[in-house]
């Protein structure tokens, strides 16, 4: 499983949003398409009281990943919270392209 | 610039629950500033006002005409509506007091108005998550849950234990309600302990319910006039710097949430306009919808290194009798936090300190004073400062 991502040819800023002129060199020449299947967490947030776009979730874990390639994502942890960690290894889980959420789970060992 | 532009009048309407819609508050707040100012409605040339919610909450677009009819208003003058989030009163304050400064206009009305406790709180929910970034509130990021991440990089880069930093978080609510108690206009009257605080429900760790503010109706208004019109009214305060900036939208992209830069470079142009810097500001209103936040924008805009801000209610220096007196109002936690409006209170509220008829909690003897009105995800900034004579 891997999350889609996008790099600005000119100057590498990577988005999990193409973006038609890049925020940071202001590149127009389009963003090619990326993925990236693993990263770490930077930081997580319990919500305890979930929105109405996510009340099915009830209540979650936010992460904000930094995945191998660099581009920096937030999402869902729907692993065992046990393992919720600044640094751990993360791996997509799922991405529900419907509701474009990003699921990150725990990343087992060797991933 | 060599032009200055004063305020002339003030008006607020009560911040809380009201029964009216937000074009009829914005006429009683208008109607307040106007006989404050001692102008009649003819004599203002154009409307500015903030406003963010009215399309969700009342189903009402369009609000600068619908404010000006609401207030009487019989001829033809400009009106136009302002949006930028939590930012949109003193947005529509400082677009006002350009058109002053250009020479278009010597008297201008200025304010904020929102209703928004007459609809179920999941609607203003999802109203004010449409002030975020849509891929990143698809993808689980809530208001709370960004605090929450701004008070947890705030705490791991100054070394904060988790119940230290919700300690250091409770003692601005108490200030704020401290001060808060005493306003007649604020939403919430009262004071708290740090145990009401510290018991209060968890929304998002670190952030408890009562590290938020309450979302507000109110509707507050300001006359703004030229030197020329200022000279022959009673007790003009001047605007003395006035500096707006914007933050990157995307969270997921800052380095560090525990600063705004937006704030930073915001202030450092009203300080430059005014020839000023913190250390002569003797009062400040500060956008804490959150209270980490007035740490965020006290730190941010210079008037604490970052890590000392967060003792500061503690200590007791914000408070109204301390050396940095801040929100004596009660900040958006108990004056309460009327989104498209709040920036157009906290400019009330500085004006009347500076004039010395605050109801409330007041400066001793303040010269200068400053508001922070940020919206959003701090992406919408604006800092004013304005003084006596």
């Amino acid at each position: 499983m891997t999350l889609s991502c996008f790099r600005c040819g000119a100057c590498g800023y990577r988005s999990t949003v193409v973006k038609a002129v890049c925020p940071r060199c202001g590149g127009t020449g389009g963003m090619a398409a990326d993925s990236a299947a693993r990263g770490r967490i930077l930081d997580f947030v319990p919500v305890l009281f979930p929105p109405e776009n996510l009340k099915e979730l009830g209540r979650y874990v936010s992460v904000l990943v930094e995945l191998d390639n660099g581009c920096h994502a937030f999402g869902v942890f729907r692993g065992d919270p046990a393992g919720l960690a600044v640094g751990a290894g993360v791996v997509v889980a799922q991405a529900d392209e419907e509701k474009k959420i990003p699921f990150f789970d725990v990343a087992g060992p060797g991933a | 610039m060599t032009k200055r532009v004063a305020v002339i009048g003030t008006g607020m309407a009560p911040a809380g629950t009201s029964p009216v819609p937000s074009w009829d508050l914005f006429a009683i707040a208008a109607r307040e500033a106007l006989a404050e100012a001692g102008v009649p409605l003819s004599r203002i040339e154009a409307l500015h006002l903030g406003n963010v919610y009215s399309d969700f909450t009342e189903a009402q677009t369009n609000m600068g005409p619908k404010a000006l009819t609401a207030m009487g208003a019989a001829h033809l003058i400009p009106s136009v509506r302002y949006e930028a989030a939590c930012a949109s009163g003193s947005i529509a304050f400082r677009q006002g007091y350009l058109s002053i400064l250009s020479g278009l206009y010597d008297v201008v009305l200025v304010g904020g108005t929102e209703r928004l406790r007459a609809v179920p709180g999941s609607v203003v929910q999802q109203a004010m998550a449409t002030s975020m970034d849509p891929t990143e509130r698809n993808a689980g990021l809530t208001f709370a849950a960004y605090w929450a991440y701004v008070a947890r990089a705030y705490a791991r880069k100054h070394q904060l234990p988790e119940p230290r930093l919700q300690e250091l978080l409770a003692a601005i609510t108490v200030k704020n309600h401290a001060h808060g108690a005493l306003n007649a206009k604020a939403h919430l009257q009262r004071e708290v302990s740090r145990d009401d605080v510290m018991g209060s429900p968890v929304v998002a760790p670190p952030i408890r319910v009562m590290d938020c503010c309450p979302f507000s109706d109110g509707a507050a208004a300001l006359v703004l006039a030229s030197e020329e019109v200022a000279r022959s009214c009673a007790n003009p305060v001047w605007i003395a710097g006035s500096g707006q900036a914007s933050g990157g939208f995307a969270i997921a992209d800052h380095a560090d949430l525990s600063t705004n830069p937006a704030i930073g470079r915001a202030a450092a142009e009203a300080f430059r306009q005014a020839g000023m810097g913190p250390a002569d500001i003797d009062v400040l209103e500060l956008h804490d919808c959150v209270n980490i936040h007035e740490v965020v924008c006290l730190e941010s805009a210079g008037f604490f290194k970052e890590g000392e801000g967060i003792r500061a209610a503690e200590e007791r220096r914000t408070y109204f009798d301390g050396d940095c007196p801040v929100n004596l109002s009660g900040g958006l936690k108990a004056r309460g936090h009327p989104v498209g409006a709040t920036g157009a209170y906290q400019l009330c509220e500085i004006t009347r300190q500076l004039r010395g008829d605050f109801q409330g909690r007041r400066a001793r003897d303040p010269h200068a004073g400053l508001a922070v009105n940020v919206g959003g995800t701090g992406t919408a900034v604006t800092v004013t400062i304005l003084r006596k004579e």
